[in-house]
């Protein structure tokens, strides 16, 4: 999983890092980012999605 | 956020197809369970606050080792994130260097193609030797890597000038700005 973080392009790694691992709502997570909070939501699941498409066959 | 991680409605809200809500809830758990990388991102490696990530960018000896004798003071580096004239900043570097030159370093949200499109303001730069042009570099480890441009200040040693960098930002360590040809930075974080 740590490895395929790193897949992950610059604007949406930290929305991972700070959810998971800061504990930052998506709003807070808006807020320190300076960035709109569907643009948060947009980054959030574009990550998963990516992460899901490298992990895919390893996470069944 | 709990002992299971942050809530995933929250995360993926609402409008998500059933069959790729599993898919990504599988992802979300994997993420839970795996914990922080042991290299979490410098940028989450001090305290928030509010619009503004400080970092610590690494400073190694090498052609650098002059500028990190000028002071950590002088080197104060920051990730601002913040509305910069009407576009999306990722982020804004402060560099600064010998006899109170400084910078300010605004990274613009990456394009599609991989591109970070920058603009530097400048104050305070001698002018260089032999009428040579500034040069923008991303460093690793000490040493000049990736070159982001070079660009020409005015007699009084400011000049504000785009520049971009067609890179993965996060395979370097830090930026300085040298004249042409040489390696030791006048601008520096």
């Amino acid at each position: 999983m740590h490895r395929a973080l790193e897949i992950l392009p610059e604007h949406e790694r930290p929305v991972i890092e700070l959810a998971y691992w800061r504990g930052l709502s998506q709003s807070e997570i808006a807020d320190s980012l300076g960035i709109p909070l569907g643009t948060v939501k947009t980054r959030t699941r574009s990550a998963l999605a990516r992460l899901a498409q490298e992990l895919d066959g390893t996470l069944e | 956020m709990n002992a299971r991680g942050p809530d995933f409605d929250e995360l993926v809200g609402p409008e998500v197809e059933p069959r790729e809500r599993e898919r990504l809830l599988r992802v979300h758990e994997a993420l839970v369970e795996a914990g922080p990388p042991p290299e979490l991102s410098s940028r989450l490696a001090t305290p928030l606050s509010p619009k503004v990530v400080p970092v610590a960018w690494r400073r190694r000896t090498g052609v650098l080792a002059l500028a990190a004798a000028l002071g950590a003071a002088a080197f104060t580096v920051g990730f601002l994130v913040s509305d910069y004239g009407g576009r999306s900043t990722d982020r804004v570097i402060a560099m600064s260097g010998a006899g109170g030159a400084s910078a300010s370093l605004a990274i613009f949200e990456v394009d599609d193609a991989g591109n970070w499109p920058m603009e530097l303001d400048v104050k305070g730069l001698a002018p260089p030797a032999s009428s040579r042009l500034y040069q923008l570099w991303l460093t690793k480890n000490g040493e000049l890597e990736a070159l982001c441009g070079s660009f020409l200040a005015e007699s009084d040693g400011t000049t504000v000038v785009p520049l971009n960098a067609p890179y993965r930002l996060r395979e370097f360590d830090g930026w300085v700005v040298v004249e042409q040809g040489s390696k030791e930075p006048v601008l520096t974080t």
